[in-house]
């Protein structure tokens, strides 16, 4: 079997389990460092947008973007996506998330 | 005496720590994969440096979920020792076993260096033979090593005698010149509230041979035996009592 016809049955799979068990959502989710926490990673890119002739830029904070597809829509599932935002997809200690529907 | 490497997808430095801890006397290490879910046959369980599943989302964020941090947890909360260089740092503190977290490096760059670290509490199981004051120097080698923590957790850190090595000048001076990541308050290395726990960004596994340069990471090795044969004293003296 090739890449492409694995890739392909994966779709299938997604698609029969998608029929079996109705709508879908697409999540978002937003992770930020929290204010407290340096993020130099902004810092340079803010000094950069400066030099580009942006001097009003006062600051830039980098953060991480996630696009999650799920199957199902009930309000349980919400529950669960904010347990694994906690635990895994964002760092309580530095960070903060938001989830967007 | 037994210590256990894990090796998560991404170690590399369970090799480093495999040797040190081999070139030992009275010591013995060997790897447990990541999918092993017992450590019970272990006196001491050390977590290498590296980029455990490629350092993905966060540095230890999906290591924390590998099988065998089930028993690496429920070993330290009953008290046996854990050691973690490096990503293992990392991964110690994603699991909650150590306070705070390691970000960025301040300066961006990836840092690949010796650096002195200056023992700031010497009555840890991990420090035995290092009086307060020593200098050691081990390498460093990582670019999110910039140790953070709150107000609160800093304080308490202070306020316990959690923070074992401090980034010092070859004077032993706490300076920002001597802090290659730009931790908090030059933190290296800090341990649990409980002592057993102990994370440190430098490499005492890349500092326990002469060629190396340094042989100041086998005082950490040495350090722990002799923690888990007093333990062991104290144990077995705390059964004789019970049978008398």
């Amino acid at each position: 079997m090739t890449l492409f016809e694995t890739h392909n049955s994966g779709i299938a799979l997604v698609c029969a389990v998608r029929c079996k068990y109705g709508e879908g959502m697409k999540v978002k989710v937003l992770v930020m460092p929290k204010a407290a926490v340096l993020d130099p990673q902004g810092n340079a890119v803010r000094d950069a947008m400066r030099h580009l002739g942006m001097p009003e830029v006062r600051s830039v904070r980098i953060g991480k973007y996630m696009e999650i597809d799920v199957d199902g829509k009930n309000g349980e599932l919400e529950a669960r996506l904010h347990g694994l935002c906690r635990d895994l997809l964002s760092n309580p200690v530095i960070e903060d998330y938001e989830l967007q529907k | 005496m037994k210590f256990a490497v894990i090796q998560f997808p991404g170690s590399n430095c369970d090799q480093d720590c495999l040797a040190a801890i081999n070139g030992l006397d009275g010591l013995r290490a060997e790897y447990v994969w990541h999918k092993e879910t017992s450590l019970d046959d272990f006196d001491a369980i050390v977590l290498p440096g590296g980029f455990a599943y490629g350092d993905y989302l966060r540095c230890g964020a999906i290591a924390r979920f590998s099988p065998i941090m089930r028993a690496v947890v429920s070993d330290a909360r009953a008290g046996k020792l854990v050691l973690g260089t490096c990503n293992g740092f990392q991964v110690l503190c994603e699991a909650g076993l150590l306070p705070g977290a390691l970000v960025r490096n301040r300066s961006l760059r990836f840092v690949c260096d010796m650096a002195t670290m200056r023992v700031e509490v010497d009555d840890s199981p991990f420090t035995h033979g290092c009086p307060k004051g020593t200098l050691l120097r081990f390498p460093v080698a990582h670019g999110e090593g910039c140790f953070f923590a709150d107000a609160e957790t800093l304080r308490d850190l202070n306020a316990n005698g959690q923070v074992i090595l401090r980034y010092a000048d070859s004077q032993g001076r706490i300076v920002p010149e001597a802090n290659p990541n730009g931790s908090i308050e030059n933190i290296a290395g800090i341990c649990n509230r409980e002592r057993n726990v102990f994370g440190l960004m430098p490499h005492p596994d890349r500092a326990s041979d002469a060629r190396l340069g340094s042989v100041d990471g086998a005082k950490i090795f040495r350090s722990m035996m002799q923690g888990i044969d007093a333990s062991r004293a104290t144990t077995a003296s705390k059964h004789i009592a019970k049978v008398a």
